[in-house]
């Protein structure tokens, strides 16, 4: 198994040692294969029956109703499914669901999600607000739109925009939104489970790049909220650079804000380094959320919760 | 022949303007769109009274009440779409979309066809359905299975013509495609 060894290094100073071997074999696991139940579209109950009765087995994941473990002994492909092609279903890795648990979205909501594509969290918000109030769904990159769209269409959502803007514009807009959710572009140090590609495509130069552009985001995401709103800042990577330095970023610079608990029942979390490489971050950041793929069975993330006063 | 024709339009095509901004159907507009779907596909006219429609070129999107406070502050912004693409060339021959016509499901009471199983596998994986009542059915078809609608199709003599988006169509079995929507 390749892992990056500068990567290795520096989880090795995040974890104890014993937990590194851990890791390692976590990283080299499969993957559980995960769903999501889209109630704008169907009944969990309804959904379950079919895709049991088609051979799957389905274990619901503890902190959340929606979601479910899949497997089946036959190589059935759940996206080749009537519940996929009707959108009842969708396809989604159990860590992906979290930062939209996290952001408890209301019906009637005003939300924008500053980086939506290729759309989980876009329809799972869409889902949680039954329809209602707005999404506006940003993706500046135009090749990823058309997924973003087919995705959103399929899971039949009406209430979003999608507009194709670079995240930072959204700094003009003071004060607009009820929630933000900054899934922010990251070095995808989580996704090394499943994507070999990202171990070969890792450097520490793009979690340096990442950092700059993410500290500039998470302030157009705090700066277009509205006081008393909710900001989910999350990344699928372990790097301190671009979660917990973020945070850190945002709480030395703005005095509006403060961090918000986080908890999923039944899923193993850490909580925030409030120190990495001789810099120590502000000590509200034990508040945030580490999600290690050797403790949690799932894939590598991070959140933070931050609420606008 | 095909069964559609210009007099089912919603809109006459003298009323078309080249609109390139999203623009919310005023008053009349709506009423004649709702009538529309409930004169071709028995949605009941109350239901659609919920949404807010709008139109850019000659199709019409279906979104939430709430666009309408944003509507001019977005003016700023580079929007791609707004809401659901809910029929095509109103203006011209009405088609409804398969993602809208799926959204409705069992608000529509009229103008559909209810397919075997043999023929939803057949329609679910990209092909042609023959029929022998094509005369019975207006514009575009909505294809039911059990309590599901799957999609749309046009009449085309005793044919009903396959209508869905080439990325939704079904591959060969259920075991030859990856899975594919998450990030």
């Amino acid at each position: 198994m390749f892992l990056p060894p500068t990567f290795l290094s520096k989880m090795e100073k995040l974890l104890p040692k014993d937990e590194i071997e851990d890791l390692k074999t976590a990283i080299d696991t499969h993957l559980r294969k995960s769903i999501r139940v889209n109630t704008l579209r169907g009944e969990i109950k309804e959904v379950k029956e079919s895709l049991i009765n088609q051979g799957f087995t389905l274990e619901n994941m503890p902190w959340y109703k929606y979601g479910f473990f899949i497997s089946n002994d036959k190589k059935l492909r759940i996206g080749n499914t009537f519940e996929h092609y009707l959108g009842k279903i969708y396809v989604q890795e159990a860590s992906s669901m979290l930062p939209v648990i996290a952001l408890d979205p209301k019906e009637d909501d005003f939300i924008l999600d500053l980086a939506a594509a290729p759309g989980s969290k876009t329809t799972q918000l869409a889902m949680h607000m039954n329809n209602t109030g707005l999404i506006v769904a940003n993706e500046p990159q135009i090749q990823r739109i058309s997924a973003l769209q087919e995705n959103i269409d399929r899971s039949g959502c009406i209430n979003y925009i999608i507009t194709r803007n670079d995240g930072r514009k959204f700094s003009q807009f003071k004060d607009m939104f009820d929630k933000v959710l900054l899934d922010a572009p990251c070095s995808g140090e989580g996704t090394f489970q499943k994507d070999i590609k990202a171990r070969y495509i890792w450097s520490q130069n793009k979690v340096i790049q990442d950092s700059r552009l993410q500290k500039q985001l998470i302030e157009s995401a705090i700066i277009a909220c509205k006081p008393g709103g909710t900001i989910i800042y999350s990344t699928c990577t372990l790097s301190p650079e671009e979660d917990e330095e973020i945070i850190d970023y945002a709480l030395n610079k703005y005095n509006n804000i403060k961090l918000g608990k986080i908890t999923f029942d039944g899923l193993q979390t850490s909580s925030g380094n409030i120190e990495y490489n001789g810099k120590e971050y502000n000590k509200e950041i034990k508040k945030v959320i580490k999600v290690w793929p050797h403790k949690a069975k799932i894939e590598g993330f991070f959140i933070a919760k931050i609420i606008k006063k | 022949m095909a069964s559609q024709s210009k007099d089912r339009r919603v809109f006459h095509s003298q009323d078309y303007q080249e609109i390139k901004e999203y623009e919310e159907l005023n008053g009349k507009q709506k009423k004649i769109f709702i009538k529309y779907l409930s004169e071709v596909y028995g949605i009941d006219q109350t239901f659609m009274c919920e949404f807010v429609f709008l139109k850019r070129g000659k199709d019409i999107w279906i979104t939430t009440k709430a666009t309408k406070n944003i509507l001019g502050f977005s003016r700023s912004l580079k929007i791609n779409s707004i809401g659901m693409r809910a029929i095509r060339n109103a203006f011209d021959v009405p088609k409804i979309t398969t993602n809208f016509a799926i959204l409705l499901n069992n608000k529509i009471t009229k103008n559909y066809y209810n397919i075997t199983e043999k023929e939803l596998e057949n329609y679910t994986h990209g092909y042609d359905i023959d029929i022998t009542d094509g005369q019975k059915y207006k514009n575009y078809l909505i294809l039911k299975y059990n309590n599901d609608v799957f999609g749309v199709g046009v009449i085309i003599e005793n044919k009903i013509k396959n209508q869905i988006p080439k990325g939704r169509v079904l591959k060969n079995s259920l075991t030859e495609i990856e899975d594919v929507d998450d990030d």
